[in-house]
């Protein structure tokens, strides 16, 4: 078992990440004082995997749309009980999630960790699908992505994505449609889940209040190694080009909601981590509530207190992203490019930079205050190949001179908006 | 670990209220008003906290508050206006990450504190160079708020069913207020609300977090020594009446996909703890009867769940459900109370209920924004107590007491939201 000690200094802060022999990494983060642990246990499996394959395949395989999400329904249930049931008996909360690279199991709890940590294992180690339980599982899971398909914000999000790219899977809906969920049987989540729920391709990250030797014990002796299968998932050329400038759908809402993204080549490993907090000041610095842009946009009505500027990145995807409420979205995009032209003729105000950045790095503290934040984002930065307090070094490192030459690499006109209309 | 509250009048009906704990890096200052939820006035009180906490006397100008924010690690001004039973709360809060881990040893707790402080005691009202722009924006952002109520259909439809549930009732009043009313008020109104609230409103400021909050208790005991108090105005809730015959609501929207269904509950059952585990074990977990039987039995939906407005004596049941199954899903809703009433439950399903809620509560603990939402309730109850000490009340629930609990739920209100066009016409409220 090989250990290494991840210890940062300027937060007085650590944890540990162990190589377990069974081919799980293991990120084991104790807060002491916490009254609660929050634990996820996941798989670098998401909605864009959908063409795979491993050492044992000859050809790649291609899956339907959003049954990385159906897999996640199904897990839960066992051939003898519910994994909800079981986590009922302490008390704990129990969930998961499927985003567009990972799927995550997890509770949280603040009594009986070590029995909860146990069920968790094993359920997720234990698939168990009939034909019956696969089949109601689809009615309740169309009726999720009906509930989305009526909210604008989900739509506007997804609808730019897909105007955004032409063939990489991050323009699938997550859950699929109900058209795609309809082609998935029993053998295709399992075919899945082998190919994925190797533990070689997996990470259990836990923080909070827990016991690290017992928390170890319990991981010797329940889970279950497998070999390495090569397991190899691959994403279709993307143009650099974005496929559409605009898209717009009309359903019930008060106002336009609009998002707006500029796209970006994928980065990997230190350099996306680097973009992304790059990106993520120079946006808040140019449009951000600090910014002369922000001041000048809600004093001409045209966005409110709802506006919000991020970046999107994961496995093959980077987007810089602004979405929000407006009578007028598309002027907001022909503003928002406005003001990315001027940052790059020297309209970026180095003080401006200066307070952005320790805005950013105070929000980055702030996840070290919660264990849920502190479990997840350990979890996120090892599936980015980076560690927790990566992100604080490289933003408390950023220099202005680099956030200048970083803006110059955004192409503010390979860029689209995705509107919802009032219906 | 529990923490326990510690209490300092400030001046009549205001509190200064502190839970220092060293465990965080953070802490939080809540400035609050607890005012009676009143159609007249809820619109104008609604509208003052989006007003005071985007700038103050020493900084007029938006941007300038933020960047000074921003300058101070992010210390992060917000607001919150929210309903509890029939009044109305009104916060004003900030945000900051304690001194000892500032990349440069700057002071951020007593400056994030007078900020705050000057938000509320130093607004833009009187003279000088203000233009009324931030008054414009406010009323905009506040308008804009109140319609956008419709963009996520679960609650739109959570809170038509509560104008319905409640309806003659403070409850009923949207504490965000009326878009026209909002577009009616006037600078000078606004001020004259602003004064209102200081001078008779009931007042808590809640701080949690790291520091010992010395400095903010200095500079709000001088804030209120120079203030005059007048009469304070007392807040409380009464249960909502049972009506005379369950009402019925079907409303209609535009490219809707799913139908959304609210039925409300109404009871006389004072035993809080009792009413929180029968909701529980009725509809408010992964292993409730509601989960197990409407959505993983008969896959009629992804959501339904039960809650309890202890304030009011109401329970409500929400779920998303398809068109053609709207009679089925209710039909299995009432049974499984019926069930309930009867006492067709193990006592594993009771433990399972009272375990979750202990998790809940002990959780409370770990979060900034959790412990100050508990407090704020345990103060506005007249029952202050730390997490910890709440948890004794479950101890003597008995299954008799849930079997008692779920017999006093009667059908109040039945509201369903349908796409257009649909088998259920739109149906004006009353009997059913």
């Amino acid at each position: 078992m090989q250990k290494t000690i991840i210890k940062n200094e300027r937060v007085r802060e650590e944890y540990q990440i162990i190589k377990h022999p069974s081919g799980l990494t293991i990120c084991l983060y104790p807060m002491k004082g916490f009254s609660s642990a929050y634990a996820l246990f996941a798989a670098k499996y998401g909605s864009v995997d959908v063409t795979f394959k491993t050492r044992e395949d000859n050809d790649y395989v291609t899956v339907p749309e959003g049954i990385a999400h159906y897999l996640e329904h199904k897990l839960f249930e066992n051939d003898d009980c519910d994994a909800f049931q079981l986590f009922a008996k302490t008390g704990a909360n129990a969930n998961a999630f499927t985003s567009f690279d990972k799927t995550a199991y997890l509770f949280s709890c603040s009594q009986q960790f070590e029995e909860n940590l146990k069920i968790l294992l094993n359920f997720v180690q234990e698939p168990y699908f009939t034909d019956e339980s696969v089949e109601k599982e689809r009615g309740i899971i169309a009726q999720e992505i009906k509930m989305y398909e009526d909210d604008p914000g989900y739509r506007v999000f997804f609808n730019g994505l897909q105007a955004l790219y032409h063939n990489n899977p991050v323009r699938i809906d997550i859950g699929g449609t109900t058209e795609s969920i309809a082609k998935i049987d029993k053998e295709l989540l399992y075919r899945c889940y082998k190919t994925f729920y190797n533990l070689n391709n997996m990470v259990l990250s836990i923080a909070g209040n827990f016991n690290v030797e017992a928390t170890l014990e319990i991981c010797d002796r329940l889970l279950k190694p497998a070999p390495d299968l090569g397991l190899e998932a691959v994403f279709p050329d993307e143009p650099y080009e974005v496929k559409a400038r605009e898209s717009v759908q009309k359903l019930t809402c008060a106002m336009p909601i609009f998002n707006i993204f500029f796209k970006f080549p994928a980065f990997s490993g230190r350099e996306s981590l680097e973009k992304y907090i790059a990106y993520n000041i120079i946006a808040e610095t140019v449009l951000g509530k600090t910014s002369a842009f922000y001041d000048q946009m809600l004093n001409d009505g045209l966005i409110n207190n709802n506006f919000n500027i991020g970046v999107l990145d994961g496995r093959g995807f980077f987007t810089l992203t602004a979405d929000g409420e407006s009578s007028d979205p598309r002027k907001v995009f022909t503003k928002i490019k406005e003001a990315f032209k001027t940052a790059k003729q020297g309209n970026f105000s180095e003080q401006e930079f200066e307070n952005v950045r320790k805005k950013t790095y105070g929000e980055l503290m702030s996840m070290l205050g919660s264990v849920i934040s502190a479990a997840t984002s350990v979890m996120d930065a090892y599936f980015h190949g980076n560690n927790l307090f990566d992100t604080i070094e490289i933003t408390a490192d950023l220099t202005y001179e680099n956030a200048v030459k970083t803006l110059w690499e955004l192409d503010e006109e390979n860029s689209c908006i995705s509107i919802i209309e009032p219906a | 670990m529990d923490n326990l509250l510690k209490r300092e009048k400030l001046a009549a009906g205001a509190h200064f209220n502190i839970v220092s704990d060293p465990r965080f890096k953070f802490n939080r200052i809540t400035f609050g008003f607890f005012v009676p939820l009143d159609e007249e006035k809820a619109s104008l009180y609604a509208l003052l906290p989006r007003y005071l906490y985007r700038a103050n006397a020493e900084f007029p100008k938006g941007k300038d508050f933020n960047n000074y924010l921003a300058s101070l690690y992010n210390a992060r001004n917000d607001f919150e206006v929210a309903s509890i039973g029939d009044t109305q709360f009104l916060g004003v809060s900030m945000n900051f990450m304690d001194d000892s881990y500032a990349l440069h040893g700057e002071k951020i707790t007593e400056a994030a504190a007078k900020a705050l402080f000057s938000c509320v005691f130093n607004p833009l009202f009187a003279g000088g160079e203000y233009d009324g722009s931030l008054f414009e924006l406010s009323k905009r952002e506040q308008i804009e708020a109140i319609e956008a109520e419709i963009n996520d259909k679960r609650i739109y439809a959570a809170n038509q069913a509560k104008r319905i549930i409640c309806k003659g009732e403070p409850a009923a009043v949207n504490p965000l207020g009326t878009a026209q009313r909002i577009r009616e008020i006037a600078h000078v109104t606004l001020h004259e609300a602003y004064k209102e609230l200081l001078e008779s409103a009931v007042v808590e400021i809640v701080c949690v977090g790291c520091n010992d909050f010395s400095d903010a208790f200095k500079i709000a005991k001088e804030k209120f020594s120079t203030l005059e108090r007048k009469e304070i105005v007392p807040c409380k809730s009464a249960y909502s009446p049972l009506k005379t015959a369950a009402a019925g609501k079907t409303e209609q929207l535009p490219l809707l996909n799913q139908s959304k269904m609210v039925l409300g509950f109404k009871t006389e059952n004072r035993n809080r703890a009792a009413l929180t585990l029968t909701s529980n074990l009725y509809g408010g977990t992964l292993s409730s009867k509601l989960f197990l039987n409407v959505r993983e039995r008969l896959s009629l939906c992804y959501y339904c769940w039960s809650q309890v407005n202890k304030e009011k004596g109401v329970m409500s049941v929400s779920c998303g459900v398809e068109e053609t199954n709207i009679e089925k899903a209710k039909a299995e809703i009432l049974a499984q109370l019926d069930s309930v009433k009867q006492g067709n439950f193990t006592d594993d399903d009771l433990s399972n209920a009272l375990l979750y809620e202990q998790n809940n509560i002990k959780t409370v603990n770990d979060s900034l924004g959790s412990m100050t939402w508990w407090y704020l309730t345990r103060i506005y109850i007249s029952d202050i107590k730390s997490p910890g000490e709440a948890l004794a009340a479950f101890d003597t629930i008995t299954r008799d007491d849930i079997i008692e609990a779920a017999n006093s739920m009667k059908l109040d209100t039945f509201y369903v939201l349908s796409p257009e066009e649909s088998e259920h016409e739109p149906e004006s409220e009353g009997a059913e």
